[in-house]
């Protein structure tokens, strides 16, 4: 038996893993590193949008910090400092009464980075835009992209999505979809020139394009909005290869199922005999209940164009039950782990309708934070009420020794 | 040394207050006003009820802030230029005053110089010819003298708005600020613009209902009902010769009416409250007026305005007297008066004006005699019921303006001066009872005073009213009160401990009370106190500030640049108090650490608002962004010079240095 592996000697690199991690030093070291890459990622957003930021800085294993130099990014950051907090903010400390602020304080912030992992992890985000009288049971994300195969299968339609990070490669070569997970399909499709911001153009000659033309049009590109991601509306290329019949090719564009318009209309192509409808879209969810929006009321405050509120009044459909629903600012609906947030509004040009979009979120941690934030408070009330209590004691102490 | 010091920031202090300006020339020829308004007449006129911007206010509060706006300054300073060869006459306006003016000598208003333009491309991008400037670096421009560059100046805003935050340059942004401040000019003089014209009547129709070819606007609502009638006929058969100008009158009328629609409303309806919030402004008057259902107090009220602002000059102001008399009795029934008075109180109390110079400017010279006499315990007690009386006065202010707005303390940015100058020199007098050392005492005044000044800057140069309506997102007494007041307590802690950080580099680079190591130790103590009294209400103020945003923007946290300032502030506290427990660093380390994270407040307080990106994007000003250089600046010398003065070799202690170690206060 090897010495690193005996019980004694276990422990001892146990104990001594525990007290490098749990180093105060080594947390100090990961909080500065952190306040860097914070104001790194603050800065970063003068040119570039918050979604993105957070993906590259916070979201990711390494990130771009200043002068082209790079670090460890958001991921392995909060990693180290939830191990950090666990092996000295709470297995290295003294459990005794003098630290028991302490104690409850760490159990907190840790309290509040697990309901940042689980966010991470678990959660999705996104929005549904409704006019007066419509309703959706779905929601789609504001920056997100799927390619949708929709088949008529009788009376169902049954519907296969493609998320953009499988097409990936789709930017800059050919991804084959079809076969593997999609083997149930009697064909295969491959997506190119995927474009993150662009728009249909007729092809002329006096043009020079760069793009493939499809029926007389193409894609042009546009540049990314970086500062508003949700805004660039992407598009691709697909071509359609069965084992008989000829490839089919078609253009593909965002725009056409944004849900404002609701015109979600797939490309619609036939293999074999059987119809199948193929749209890009943005990623859509389902919710486990339908929402009506009835009304959209705006109230300025009086004599100005200010909104002094804006209140969509919903129902709520669910198990053949009609729920009235107010959904105002800084008042969301909360039902079945979904909250429905108001979030903007509008109205139709033509014909004056009002139209509402709210977010709408799944977060399985969704009250964690706020539940951490009266564990942190407790605790540092309680160890900094202790020091300055006993401080204000010293003092009148060292007073009454002066008189 | 400390005499040295006393006496150096004395004389900085004498010297900085006795600065001046040349003032800009007017012709006097322009001037159609020769006596200066009656200061009962001011306090009238200051004291109107008015709605504005969605809610109801003080004419004066209106003026003021307009001025503000557009001036950059509280008054408005000129001298009349003799054309005769003879001594200009200056001439200094209040902004009630200037409101008069452009009420009731418009012309004269027309040709004050205004319009503050820092940046002068801006005056070549619209075309108007430059005359060297009689500033250094801005130009005042008046009305008069812009008006015909307005269209050029309306298309370069024009091309300057389609830029958006950081894509926004200087320039565009100075474009910008010139077309609102026209615009501002513009709104105020449209209000009373309509009493000066006579409207010329063509068409026996016409001529026959008024009696005369000229009538002004009240004359014309007098008899509106009949007009409203006259011109629906007539717009049947417009052809028709005794129409004469029936239908151009009625068109003026109706463009008039619907572009002052959501301007100033002079007039509280006739309805509760509950029934109608809108005021109704001259032009709302115009349509019920042809209607022949315009209430007899509204018409009354509308009589009043106008022989206020173009009766005899004699009468102005009984007539002004009387149209604040029948607002009054109509908002009291209302249920609107009340907060009117207090506000226009409040203005003419300005506690938080009176807490410099009462309280904190007195302390500060108390505090400056008593490093020199440390012994003295009548400085000590005076220099503490001064600032304490200076921190009364500001905490007064903001519960007037809680009373007035009826809601919590913070609500904008400039309400984050008032509280944190209140907080901080609360927490700085409550360490002074707890530890009398002198330092917190001293760092209260210096603390207050800059504060209360910089809030008075602010409010000028940002020029917005600041008791104005809240965006629906804000529009919650429970976040204002839990997230953004423990936020802003978290900043007041945060600073304060910079403050006292500095205090001990510079202690310490300086050789003050060297020998006295209590002295030194406590000054560390209380830079810990407040290090971690900030840590706590910060960590607690961000939470709770992405509780609030998961309930508003449906996540807790989105990386949003004022979140992470906050987050930040807590990040560099923990460091710090966790590398002082860890024993990474020491009085000196902790002390250079608790400074610089004065610059983690200031960039969270003020400067992510100056990056133009988030949702928290508000409160951006040029002269911010130079206020802030100049913080991070002084910090920045201040620990580098506490960094260097701890290096230099230490001389033995003289017999004045002897003294001084003796600073402490006695207990008895």
């Amino acid at each position: 038996m090897s010495d690193l592996l005996k019980p004694a000697a276990a422990s001892s690199i146990w104990r001594s893993v525990l007290a490098s991690l749990g180093s105060m030093k080594v947390a100090v070291v990961i909080l500065l590193y952190l306040g860097i890459l914070v104001f790194a990622g603050t800065i970063a957003q003068i040119d570039m949008s918050a979604y993105d930021v957070q993906k590259r800085y916070f979201e990711s294993w390494t990130a771009p910090l200043f002068f082209g130099l790079h670090g460890p990014g958001g991921l392995p950051v909060m990693a180290m400092l939830f191990l950090t907090l666990v092996c000295g903010g709470v297995l290295r400390v003294r459990w005794h009464k003098g630290n028991l602020g302490i104690l409850v304080a760490h159990m907190g912030i840790l309290l509040l980075l697990l309901a940042g992992y689980v966010k991470y992890q678990f959660s999705i985000s996104g929005m549904v835009a409704l006019f007066e009288t419509e309703s959706s049971q779905n929601f789609v994300s504001f920056h997100e992209w799927e390619l949708a195969v929709i088949q008529q299968d009788g009376l169902a339609v049954r519907e296969r999505t493609v998320s953009a990070d499988e097409l990936d490669g789709a930017h800059d070569g050919y991804v084959m979809v079809g076969g593997g997970a999609h083997g149930e399909l009697p064909f295969s499709f491959l997506v190119h020139h995927w474009l993150d911001n662009c728009e249909p153009q007729p092809a002329s000659s006096t043009v020079n394009i760069r793009m493939p033309i499809v029926d007389g049009a193409y894609l042009r590109p546009l540049d990314t909005n970086l500062r508003k991601r949700e805004v660039n509306i992407a598009g691709c290329y697909v071509e359609v290869r069965a084992a008989t019949g000829p490839v089919q090719k078609a253009i593909l564009w965002g725009f056409e199922s944004r849900p404002m318009l609701f015109n979600d209309a797939p490309w619609v192509f036939e293999v074999a005999g059987q119809r199948y409808g193929l749209m890009l879209r943005r990623k859509t969810w389902q919710l486990p209940f339908t929402l009506r929006l009835d009304q959209f009321k705006k109230q300025d405050h009086p004599g100005s164009a200010m909104a002094r509120d804006f209140s969509s009044y919903v129902t709520v459909q669910e198990a053949g039950r009609d729920l009235p629903v107010r959904i105002f600012m800084n008042n969301p609906l909360r039902r079945d782990g979904h909250v429905v947030y108001q979030t903007q509004f509008g109205q139709d040009p033509r014909n004056k309708r009002y139209y509402s979009v709210f977010e709408i979120g799944r977060n399985p941690s969704d009250a964690w934070p706020e539940w951490s934030c009266y564990v942190i408070a407790v605790g540092l009330l309680l160890h900094f009420g202790r020091k300055l209590l006993g401080y204000i004691r010293a003092q009148a102490r060292q007073r009454a020794g002066a008189l | 040394m400390n005499r040295c010091i006393a006496l150096g920031l004395l004389l900085l202090a004498l010297l900085l207050s006795g600065c001046d300006r040349k003032k800009t020339q007017v012709d006097e020829a322009l001037r159609t006003r020769l006596d200066s308004y009656a200061p009962s007449l001011v306090e009238v006129v200051a004291s109107l009820p008015v709605q504005h911007d969605g809610r109801i206010k003080p004419f004066g509060t209106l003026a003021a802030f307009a001025l503000y706006f557009t001036h950059g300054r509280r008054d408005l300073q000129f001298a009349w230029a003799n054309a005769n060869g003879g001594a200009a006459q200056a001439v200094t306006l209040s902004s009630t005053e200037w409101l008069l003016d452009i009420a009731m000598h418009q012309k004269q208003a027309d040709a004050y110089p205004l319009f503050r333009v820092e940046n002068r491309q801006v005056m070549d991008a619209i075309g108007y010819a430059r005359d060297g400037g009689q500033r250094m670096d801005f130009d005042y421009i008046s009305y008069a003298d812009l008006l015909p560059c307005r269209d050029q100046l309306n298309e370069q805003a024009e091309g300057a708005g389609k830029h958006e935050g950081p894509e926004q340059s200087t320039l565009d942004r100075a474009i910008l600020r010139l077309a609102s401040q026209v615009r501002v000019y513009e709104e105020l003089q449209g209000a009373f613009a309509p009493f000066a014209l006579l409207f010329p009547l063509k068409g026996d129709a016409l001529q026959k209902l008024y009696g005369k070819d000229h009538v002004s606007l009240v004359e014309l609502l007098q008899k509106g009902n009949e007009f409203g009638a006259m011109v629906q006929q007539f717009a049947k058969s417009p052809a028709d010769k005794a129409a004469g100008n029936v239908l151009e009158v009625g068109q003026w009328l109706a463009s008039y009416g619907e572009s002052q629609s959501e301007k100033i409303g002079f007039f509280p309806p006739k309805e509760s409250l509950k029934a109608a919030e809108k005021w109704l402004t001259v032009g709302d008057l115009i349509r019920p007026a042809m209607q022949g259902r315009l209430p007899a107090e509204q018409m009354a009220m509308l009589e009043s305005l106008d022989a206020a602002c173009v009766g005899d000059p004699a009468d102005s102001a009984p007539a002004w007297s009387l149209l604040h008399d029948r607002v009054v009795a109509a908002a009291a029934l209302r249920g609107e008066q009340s907060r009117v008075a207090m506000e226009a109180g409040y203005y003419q109390w300005s506690l938080h004006y009176k807490a410099l110079h009462i309280g904190f400017l007195p302390a500060f010279f108390c505090v400056l005699l008593l490093w020199l006499m440390p012994r003295s315990r009548v400085l000590w007690l005076f220099a503490f019921v001064l600032s304490a009386v200076g921190a009364s006065f500001v905490i007064g202010d903001i519960v007037l303006r809680c009373l007035i707005r009826e809601r919590p303390p913070i609500t904008n940015l400039y309400d984050t001066f008032l509280f944190i100058t209140s907080v901080g020199t609360v927490v700085a007098l409550v360490t002074e009872v707890i530890n009398r050392r002198r330092v917190a005492l001293s760092i209260a005044p210096i603390f207050g005073s800059l504060l209360v000044m910089l809030a008075r800057k602010f409010e000028v140069e940002d020029g917005q009213d600041t008791m104005k309506q809240l965006q629906a997102v804000l529009d919650s007494n429970y976040w204002l009160a839990t997230h953004v007041t423990t936020i802003n307590f978290g900043y007041a802690a945060g600073m304060i401990a910079a403050l006292f950080g500095t205090a001990w580099l510079l202690m310490g680079a300086l050789r003050i009370c060297r020998n006295d190591e209590a002295l030194h130790k406590s000054v560390v103590r209380m830079t810990y106190g407040a290090t971690a009294f900030g840590l706590l209400l910060s960590v607690v103020g961000t939470i709770l500030g992405g509780v609030w945003a998961n309930d508003s923007w449906g996540r807790f946290w989105g990386w949003d640049t004022k979140e992470n300032g906050a987050l930040m502030i807590c990040i560099a506290q923990a460091a710090l108090l966790h590398a002082r427990m860890s024993g990474m660093v020491r009085d000196f380390g902790f002390c250079v650490g608790a400074a610089l994270t004065g610059c983690v407040v200031a960039f969270s307080w003020f400067h992510v608002n100056q990056l133009q990106v988030g949702l928290h994007n508000y409160g951006f000003s040029e002269s911010t962004g130079q206020a802030l250089a100049i913080f991070y600046a002084s910090q920045l010398g201040l620990v580098l010079v506490g960094v260097v003065g701890r290096l230099l070799p230490v001389r033995a202690p003289t017999a004045a240095h002897g003294r001084m170690t003796q600073g402490a206060l006695p207990t008895k």
